[in-house]
């Protein structure tokens, strides 16, 4: 299992990471979208997330903020698949900044949850870990990319 | 290096052969850390911050500002939820019913929210044995689309949508500012709704949306069409009471139409 995980390349860890993340983000963005609210189950604050105003960007009438969960995990997986597939390093680059910049915004959306909503939606959170480990991953691979480009082309 | 022809290649040496038919510079990948140019980490990560900070920043900025509640009075009192019914206090089978015909802007009719009505409450409405019925008489505004006391009727019904009239009523009357000087105007009756507690987004929606300052046209002209033209005016089962009365006036008139329909009132509990 450990070897068959290190012949994997990194890459495939991220895109695996931003298609879960798209999945959720793409939910919320459904529901959202068509006036519903997400499915919480025994656990509260999607609701109440949801019907906020910082549920949106752009006001009461802009995009819900999981369109743009969609849009950047969308555009971090065609990152890590452009990376995977030409070794480029500006694509790898990329896949870390804007994960970066997703990490800073969920930060916020996160302050925003507990000490303005009251709230902490589940779904949003299950992103936020995503994101996270989107972006450690992303930092990890960097650092040690040159190895990993050497090994890759042996 | 591998070639395109070779049938037993690795998958690495399968996607080498591939980029060297692309016609790529090299059948294999080069070692990322050997390319001098390219952005540094550093770079990447101040570019990702700014942009963070720019939407963060829109965003926060996108939200609507929340209302000035300061200076507002907490009136700190509110009717039990069993009793409360919209606009009404008691039971629809309450054998009597008083009716008040009442301008938000009006002080008299503050003093009467304030001193008498909870009195009669205590004594009558907890019991069964009396209705209270508010209605609009907006007979104090300026007329036209400000008219403060349309306003703060309109208001009230956008509150009573979410169940919360008598909420607001009594953070109405406990922070009447004057008459037509800005007091309940649209942006200090929002401020009042946050106070409130109101859900911002639906009273914003259901005051604009006009159809309670329509009905409180309404109530208002069926006042005027009544003769009402001052506030408070009270009907206890159609007997009219004008302006601000005594408690005991209106007990005995209460007491009195409840017997003329065979009911006796409870003793009171507070003697």
């Amino acid at each position: 299992m450990v070897a068959r995980l290190r012949r994997t390349h990194p890459a495939v860890l991220l895109m695996a990471l931003d298609l879960f993340g798209l999945a959720v983000a793409s939910y919320l963005s459904v529901v959202e979208l068509q006036g519903k609210l997400p499915y919480c189950g025994p656990l509260k604050g999607c609701e109440e997330v949801a019907l906020s105003e910082y549920a949106r960007i752009g006001g009461p009438s802009g995009l819900p903020v999981a369109v743009f969960g969609v849009f950047l995990s969308v555009a971090l997986f065609a990152l890590a698949f452009r990376w995977w597939r030409t070794g480029e390093r500006w694509a790898l680059a990329g896949h870390y900044g804007l994960s970066l910049a997703g990490v800073l915004f969920e930060v916020y959306f996160t302050y925003v949850e507990l000490f303005i909503i009251g709230a902490v939606c589940v779904w949003c959170a299950l992103y936020g870990v995503s994101l996270v480990a989107r972006f450690l991953v992303a930092l990890a691979v960097w650092t040690r990319r040159d190895r990993i480009a050497a090994a890759w082309s042996e | 290096m591998a070639n395109s022809s070779s049938t037993v290649a690795s998958r690495r040496e399968r996607r080498a052969a591939e980029r060297a038919n692309r016609g790529e510079r090299g059948a294999v990948r080069r070692p990322l850390g050997r390319r001098r140019s390219g952005p540094s980490l550093g770079l990447i990560s101040i570019v990702a911050v700014a942009a963070a900070m720019g939407l963060i920043a829109f965003t926060a900025l996108s939200q609507p500002r929340s209302p000035d509640t300061s200076g507002l009075i907490d009136p700190a009192t509110s009717y039990p939820a069993a009793i409360q019914d919209g606009r009404a206090l008691g039971g629809s089978d309450a054998p009597v019913t008083v009716v008040v015909w009442a301008d938000f802007q009006c002080p008299v009719c503050a003093r009467f929210a304030e001193d008498v009505e909870p009195i009669l409450v205590n004594r009558y409405v907890t019991s069964g044995l009396l209705r209270i019925e508010h209605r609009d008489a907006a007979i104090l505004g300026t007329g036209g689309p400000d008219d403060e006391s349309l306003l703060a009727a309109a208001a009230a019904r956008a509150a009573d949508e979410q169940g919360a009239y008598w909420v607001f009523h009594d953070w109405l009357f406990a922070n009447q500012d004057g008459e037509n000087r800005g007091g309940f105007s649209r942006d200090r009756l929002v401020a009042i709704a946050t106070a409130a507690g109101l859900d911002l987004g639906r009273f914003e929606a259901s005051l604009d949306a006009g159809a309670g300052r329509a009905a409180a046209e309404t109530d208002t002209a069926e006042a005027r069409a009544a003769g009402i033209n001052s506030t408070p005016t009270l009907e206890v089962d159609g007997q009219r009471f004008v302006g601000l009365q005594p408690v005991d006036q209106l007990a005995a008139a209460i007491e009195a139409a409840a017997a003329a329909k065979g009911v006796t009132p409870a003793p009171r509990a507070d003697g």
